[in-house]
């Protein structure tokens, strides 16, 4: 079942989508976290932005610097409680909502919005924001399928029971990747992302599409500020990342506008390249995949390796999202009947045999 | 391991109710006359030990250079495993990959604390995404596992071992990170 259902790519999706949440609460009880650092980095997210949005940070960073463990533990058990409640399949749908208005607020009030109002984002500072992301894959990575009830003791007490043991109550549930054991003839249930293609489009061209328009303004492309954010990254880190964050700086100090726009131009290629034609696309999310590794190294890992980190930076969830977005299999035509959300309910209930 | 000592103290706690709650399901397997993955449940056992002894030195009952060998002879075993099961065509690897994994981890995480040389930040980190892996994995299995019945068998049963898989995985995770 378990192998099956990692054949599931929506599934595998999510499943990695909390295994970053897991890395997230992890990462936020380090050390540094637990005393006057996590406040100061909130604190500092302020400035620049407009009083609206400047104010509750400040306010927020004050609480948090009274009571700094308590407040980072409470973070830290929300980020794990998303995570594990994404890989339960029964509290997925929670979890994932959680996710989203988690991700919001950390956007705002733990990333002042990503710099976007306060003139300072740039894609390779994290713009637009990682929690953004985090939200914007949540609702991408949705579940999809129909609804279907389980009673226990009547119709599937043994399905009913392997879902959710000791329920005796209906279960209504959404099945989320129950991929029936003979997935080689049924067609796999339409996941989330091949279920709205469309979205998932429009969200990659708003996102890659901005970070295009990011890149080219005076917060990247001024002569000396790319080059002083990647040599600012390799700060604390270990010396393989440092020194290949150094080279890396060392080759754009000086070439700054020209780096930038060709890094625009990349970017806007990316964006606009979800919309070529299906055979081209997996070329372009592979491209789009490259990039976000490369803005990573450039990010320095997101400080992971320094102890300061709070979150892996936007690189990973730059990649989930482009995996997010590979093109659906189509349909086999030999199993027509087998593509009906009818037929994939009907298909599921054998899936929960052990 | 350095953090918040409530934090550490909890940890300790939790791991050593896993490793008592492993130790259980031995002896009701082997009482009850019923199948248990021995290998599973004494390792899992033997690394909450271990880590409690890492989170609360006060709780080490052996030392450093002690479990070490232990960790070996435990990587040993699932290696086996996975080579027994691949010469014989069966496809374990999923089951005792991830137990290979988690001594790889404990060793780390013991000869970083031995100090013997250097450790890299980036293996720990690594380590902790994997092991963060196979927690996500183990979660997902426990809601579509099978069903549980009587109390004997719900502590022979399936969601407990991967309850026991998940709090080690986070509290392994900690720490490696913490280390890094």
């Amino acid at each position: 079942m378990t192998k099956l259902a990692a054949h599931d790519r929506t599934r595998a999706l999510q499943l990695a989508l909390g295994c970053l949440w897991l890395l997230d609460a992890l990462l936020q009880i380090q050390s540094f976290m637990l005393g006057r650092g996590f406040a100061a980095m909130l604190r500092a997210t302020a400035a620049g932005n407009p009083p609206v949005v400047a104010i509750p940070i400040t306010w927020t960073a004050g609480i948090v610097g009274h009571h700094p463990v308590v407040a980072d533990e409470i973070f830290a058990a929300v980020q794990l409680l998303i995570g594990l409640g994404i890989a339960w399949r029964p509290a997925l749908r929670t979890a994932l909502a959680a996710s989203v208005a988690w991700s919001v607020a950390v956007w705002w009030l733990g990333e002042g919005l990503g710099g976007l109002l306060a003139g300072t984002a740039s894609p390779v500072n994290g713009a637009p924001g990682p929690a953004l992301l985090y939200a914007l894959l949540a609702v991408l990575l949705w579940p999809g399928g129909p609804t279907r009830r389980i009673w226990p003791g009547r119709t599937s007490p043994r399905n009913a029971q392997q879902i959710w043991p000791g329920r005796t109550q209906p279960l209504r549930i959404r099945p989320v990747s129950l991929t029936p054991p003979n997935s080689a003839r049924v067609c796999p249930r339409p996941s989330a992302v091949s279920g709205r293609p469309r979205a998932a489009r429009v969200v990659w061209l708003l996102l890659w599409g901005g970070l295009a328009v990011l890149t080219v303004r005076p917060a990247t492309s001024a002569p000396r500020a790319l080059s002083g954010m990647i040599a600012a990254a390799a700060a604390g880190q270990p010396r393989w990342l440092a020194g290949l964050d150094d080279r890396i700086a060392i080759a754009v100090a000086g070439r700054g506008p020209v780096a930038a726009v060709v890094l625009s131009v990349l970017l806007g290629v990316i964006a606009a390249g979800i919309y070529w034609p299906r055979r081209a696309v997996p070329a372009i999310l592979v491209v789009a995949m490259l990039t976000a590794g490369g803005i990573w190294v450039a990010q320095g890992l997101g400080g992971m390796l320094t102890g300061m980190g709070t979150d892996p930076a936007s690189g990973p969830l730059l990649v989930l999202l482009a995996l997010t977005c590979w093109p659906a299999q189509q349909p086999p035509e030999a199993a027509p009947e087998a593509a009906t959300p009818t037929a994939s309910a009907r298909a599921a209930p054998a899936a929960s045999q052990p | 391991v350095t953090g918040q000592p409530l934090l550490t103290g909890g940890l300790a706690v939790v791991m050593l109710a896993m490793s008592a709650c492993c130790v259980a399901r031995l002896a009701v397997g082997w009482r009850a006359h019923r199948p248990v993955d021995r290998p599973t449940d004494t390792a899992h056992a033997l690394m909450g030990m271990a880590m409690a002894g890492m989170l609360l030195p006060p709780l080490r009952i052996l030392s450093l250079g002690a479990w070490q060998i232990v960790f070996l002879l435990v990587a040993a075993v699932f290696l086996g495993r996975v080579a027994a099961g691949q010469v014989a065509g069966r496809r374990t690897g999923g089951h005792d990959l991830p137990h290979v994994l988690a001594c790889a981890a404990m060793l780390y995480m013991l000869a970083a604390l031995h100090g013997t040389g250097r450790q890299p930040a980036a293996v720990a980190l690594l380590l902790a995404v994997a092991l963060l892996a196979c927690v996500v994995r183990a979660t997902d299995r426990i809601s579509v596992g099978p069903a549980i019945g009587r109390r004997a068998m719900a502590l022979l049963g399936p969601q407990l071992a991967a309850c026991c898989e998940i709090a080690m995985g986070v509290t392994m995770g900690y720490m490696l990170i913490a280390m890094s």
